[in-house]
């Protein structure tokens, strides 16, 4: 096991970076830029040199004690977008955008553009910046020059038209600019070197010349390639924000650079240590008003050879996360059956920290990737994007993030003919009313019309944002990064990339199989309840019916609790729910790529009314395939079961399941051991992705004050078990103190 | 025949090795005043009023055969004597069967060989990844052995691994019903003082040793659990004793010792039963390694005591 000890330095880095809040703006650059006299035609290329020039005036600051240098100290440093000025004038923009309508309503047949805020509630349509996987690798072995060489021979075509060519000359431009910014962050060190203590001085110098090589060339050692990686996530976040830039199978790239100086006898298992954790604080600096910049780091998992990719790097980075115990980057493991033991205890041993990482079923996976149309090699190679979102990388720009659809407010609609319970606004077709219907098959008729209707309109915003997009942002060095879009000489925007589509999630997916499952149980089968009942109960969110809705809640099977009838209704709306997205197409002809999962700020169960599972109007649904908060009650095995029964092969984007644990069970050799076995069988079972969390004293506070949303909670002592919720107050006070000593 | 089951808790991981699903079953014949499954304790099904899940509706009192309709309490508190009435109740459960939230619940039911045999290999898979299995407890499981050995057939035919979790307290027949299908007993020592004994469990211990003795003498796999209760068997003096009687038995597959706790004090509200346990403090860490040392010392079979384990 390595050591749990930080270097002095990585603590010092590490108190620093609250004191590094970004001061200046980026908003001068433009008219700087403009006092230079210097002006381009096209927007594209006008691009690549504003971010060129940029790059030679923006501030290079270098912190105390840093060996991995490399920051952006602006107030403009923002999730989602670039952070420079955009050198567009007013009337372009315009133009940009009347031909964007134009094409929307030539592709589509309709006569306007639709208002598509109406449908808040129902789906959400936007496709992000970043949101990626490039191909770091290919920076770290060709370098900055390799990249600048690759264009001019494309550019040698003389074929290209105009706008290929001004593409591939703006990524010229923003790659040159990347070069500038390094080799000026090295004439920075040197300078700060000749008034620095000797050690340091020592150090700064050594930055220095490390900045002069890498600005051109490929990095020769393993520091050189993270001082590289850094720099090159640097731009990506500098061209189109701090964005979900993920780094894809980090473990993987890195390795030979590591390899190679351990085996010159360069570099220490601890000197790589320190350089990791240095990296990983570098990405622990991001926005403070952003709550994830969702810097991916792919660990282990089976390589495009079919063999395993575990090495001593994939040690070191999980060492990392577990004992900084920050969640930047973020960390995802993969699994398959040729997953050694050992990877499993350190994933585990991590996630105790509540820092990640996510885990994933490389079989599964793999499998959902290759029925989408993945080649094996591909599928194999997968990292994973922001959240958990599945991609090869440097391969696709897949936007994973781009569009989510309420399912549970497609049942609403489905309930009240179409129309919002809660507003009354019209959002749908009309297909009548609950209480109108004489099956269940009736009801399920209803809810389809509303989901195809919901996704059709989702498939128009997706055009429109695509077009948009296309029109007005572009991301060069990006897209330089990404197979295809140099070839076509086409920027990611432009679908240049080989695979461009857009992945589209889902809420509420449990919720409205357990409303099915309720429904066909209590009205149909047991007769026990009348439609007319179920309506007015719902219509006034069981204000007047609290006995309805506690025989929905326990009358009525829940999925998570490994009953079949349950599992099979979210299986069966699983399915059809990503057959349904899948059918529907990114412009660039591509299948969006569905989902079982949904997102914080887009899991719509505070814009959704009551339904017939026994949700109330406005609270919130759980997440991705996770059961109902507290509807689990049969124990981890039983849920997880219940999880392996449904389809993945389908929802290619992601599937995530959210377990909640006492980290009192989990404690220990044992826990580990334990829960390392429960975690194989669950993946051999046919389970895709889990995310660990391990409940601590405070959150068992708050599932003392929030007992419905825990009521599957078990606490256990040897022969004893009990739900934590039914505890009498003073015993959970006891249970509280003892998880705190762990 | 059906077995008469308290509740089958799936992912147990302290009741015999591995992934387990223990089956609770109904009726004890001791009466362990510190008992953490007082729900188990009573061969008949009683009624159980989880007070936390009651949403107020009064359904129970329609249902209810003793008390009249509209005499529903609405506050809490009369709400807890108006279940505390239902528990002297005539116990025909049939506001359980009407309650909407599942506030009042049966102890027990009845399971048939069949639902049992499927509902515990659900998770076989998780058996075999962990080498786990089923545990059968209680209450006093060995009280319905006869029940019990068929589905223990059923399930070694199905390749399942089985502990049975007893206080022993059994004609010796019962053992012999299910020695030849077990992997392994957890076996409860909770005095050598057979005075002692009787005192704190309602019985003395004689034919508990005598069993122990044979189940040993037979070459079974038999795990000790003694449960740690202060003023009963903490004392040096008793540990002795305890230990005096394990030493006997070199081929034990080890010790554990299980620390009193406190959390079957809601139970014992929602059972409307006396807590005679309820002004008993746990053990504190340092008698509790004090009496672990005591017992690795005299013993040669692995003795580990739960709660004091840390990562």
């Amino acid at each position: 096991m390595m050591k749990d000890g930080l270097t002095k330095r990585v603590q010092l880095v590490m108190n620093n970076i609250s004191k590094e809040e970004p001061k200046s703006s980026t908003e001068n650059l433009l008219s700087l830029w403009k006092g230079t006299g210097e002006n381009v035609e096209n927007y594209i290329l006008r691009r690549g040199k504003f971010f060129r020039f940029c790059m030679g005036q923006i501030e290079t600051p270098i912190y105390e004690k840093e060996m991995i240098v490399g920051h952006f100290p602006y107030r403009e440093w923002n999730c989602n977008r670039c952070c420079l000025p955009d050198p567009i004038s007013q009337e372009e923009k315009e133009q940009a955008l009347a031909q964007v309508d134009r094409e929307f309503l030539e592709r589509t047949g309709l006569h306007e553009i639709p208002d598509f805020r109406q449908w808040s509630d129902v789906f959400y349509g936007g496709i992000n910046f970043g949101h990626i996987i490039v191909d770091y690798e290919k920076v770290l072995t060709a370098g900055f020059d390799g990249l600048v060489r690759e264009l001019d021979q494309r550019l040698e075509d003389l074929s290209l038209e105009e706008g290929q060519r001004c593409f591939l000359l703006s990524a010229r431009e923003t790659i040159l600019g990347g070069e500038l910014l390094i080799s000026r962050y090295g004439e920075e060190a040197l300078r700060l070197a000749e008034t620095e203590e000797p050690l340091r001085a020592g150090e700064l110098r050594e930055i220095g010349a490390i900045c002069a090589k890498i600005s051109r060339q490929p990095a020769a050692s393993f520091r050189e390639a993270v001082q590289l990686l850094w720099f090159t996530q640097l731009l990506l976040e500098i061209e189109s924000g701090v964005s979900a830039f993920s780094y894809g199978r980090m473990d993987q790239y890195l390795y030979p650079f590591y390899q190679m100086d351990l085996e010159k006898g360069l570099l220490t298992e601890d000197d790589a240590q320190e350089l990791i954790d240095l990296l990983w604080l570098k990405n622990w600096r991001y926005p403070s008003k952003m709550s994830d910049p969702g810097r991916a780091v792919t660990l282990g998992g089976m390589l495009p050879n079919g063999t395993d990719g575990i090495n001593p790097l994939t040690y070191l980075m999980l060492n990392a996360t577990r004992r900084l115990k920050i969640f930047q980057p973020k960390l995802n493991a993969r699994f398959w059956n040729g997953s050694p033991e050992e990877y499993a205890a350190a994933c585990i041993q991590t996630a105790r920290e509540n820092c990640g990482p996510m885990l994933y079923c490389d079989e599964v996976s793999i499998q959902a990737l290759e029925k989408y149309g993945y080649s094996q090699e591909d599928a194999r190679n997968y990292g994973i994007i922001g959240c958990y979102e599945l991609a090869a990388p440097g391969k696709e720009c897949g936007n994973p993030m781009g569009g989510a659809v309420n399912i549970g407010k497609c049942l609403e609609l489905a309930m009240n003919n179409g129309a919002s319970m809660t507003t009354e606004n019209q959002l749908g077709p009309h297909t009548g009313y609950l209480n109108q219907f004489e099956s269940l098959e009736q009801l399920e008729q209803a809810f389809r019309k509303q989901t195809e209707y919901a996704l059709d309109i989702l498939e128009q915003r997706l055009t429109y944002d695509a077009l948009r997009h296309s029109l007005l942002i572009p991301h060069a060095l990006e897209s330089a990064l990404v197979e295809g879009c140099i070839q076509k000489g086409k920027d990611v925007s432009q679908s240049g990339a080989n695979l461009t589509t857009v992945g589209v999630r889902m809420s509420g997916l449990v919720q409205t199989a357990d409303s099915f499952t309720a429904v066909k149980k209590l009205v149909f089968e047991e007769k026990s309840l009348s439609m007319e009942r179920l309506w007015n109960g719902l219509r006034t969110n069981f204000a007047q019916d609290e006995v309805l809705r506690a025989m929905l809640v326990n009358r009525a099977p829940k999925y998570g609790n490994d009953c079949d009838e349950a599992d099979q209704a979210v299986r069966s709306l699983g399915q059809y729910l990503c057959g349904a997205i899948q059918q529907r197409r990114h412009i660039s002809g591509a299948p969006l790529r569905p989902g079982l999962f949904s997102f914080l700020q887009f899991m719509n169960g505070e814009r959704c009314a009551a339904l017939p599972d026994g949700h109330r109007e406005g609270q919130p649904f759980a997440n991705g395939v996770s059961p109902t908060h507290g509807q689990d009650r049969q124990g981890l095995t039983a849920m997880l079961r219940s999880a392996a029964k449904l389809d993945y092969s389908l929802s290619n984007d992601a599937a995530t399941l959210d377990v909640k644990l006492p980290l009192e069970l989990f404690s220990g050799e044992n826990g580990t051991r334990a829960l390392s076995q429960i975690l194989r069988t669950f993946f051999q079972d046919g389970g895709m992705q889990v995310q660990l969390y391990f409940l601590s004293a405070q959150e068992l506070r708050e599932a003392q004050k929030h007992p419905e949303e825990y009521s599957g909670l078990i606490v256990r002592v040897t022969g004893y078990s009990a739900y934590f919720t039914e505890l009498d107050k003073n015993l959970q006070d006891e249970v509280i103190m003892r998880t705190a000593a762990f | 025949m059906p077995l008469s089951i308290t509740n089958i808790q799936r992912t147990s991981f302290h009741d015999g090795p591995g992934i387990r699903t223990t089956v609770f079953l109904k009726g004890c014949s001791l009466r362990c005043f510190w008992c953490h499954n007082p729900e188990t304790l009573r061969i008949g099904c009683e009624l159980r009023y989880i007070f936390s899940r009651c949403i107020h509706c009064g359904m129970c009192t329609v249902a209810c055969r003793k008390a009249s309709g509209p005499d529903c309490p609405d506050s809490p508190e009369g709400l807890v004597e108006y279940a505390e009435s239902h528990t002297a109740c005539a116990n025909c459960l049939q506001c359980t069967v009407l309650c909407p939230a599942q506030a009042l619940v049966p102890t027990s039911r009845l399971y048939g060989e069949e639902e049992l045999l499927s509902l515990v290999l659900a998770d076989r898979d998780y058996y075999e990844s962990s080498g786990g299995g089923v545990t059968f407890s209680g209450g006093e499981p060995l009280l319905q052995a006869e029940e019990l050995a068929p589905v223990m057939d059923l399930l070694r035919a199905e390749g399942i691994s089985i502990a049975v979790d007893t206080a022993g307290n059994v004609p010796w027949e019962a053992f012999q019903r299910v020695l030849q299908k077990t992997d392994l007993f957890l076996f409860d020592l909770k005095a050598a003082d057979s005075q002692l004994h009787r005192s704190a469990t309602g019985s003395s211990n004689e034919l508990i040793l005598e069993n122990l003795d044979r189940l040993c003498r037979e070459g079974a796999a038999v795990q000790i659990r003694i449960p740690l209760i202060p003023g009963v068997n903490t004392s040096p003096e008793e540990q002795e004793r305890m230990a005096e009687i394990l030493a006997k038995y070199p081929g034990l597959k080890g010790v554990d010792l299980l620390p009193f706790h406190r959390m079957a004090l809601s139970k014992y509200q929602q059972l409307g039963m006396d807590y005679r346990a309820g002004g008993l403090e746990p053990p504190d860490p340092q008698t509790l390694r004090q009496i672990e040392e005591q017992m690795k010392e005299k013993l040669s079979v692995p003795v580990s005591c739960r709660g004091l384990q840390k990562s």
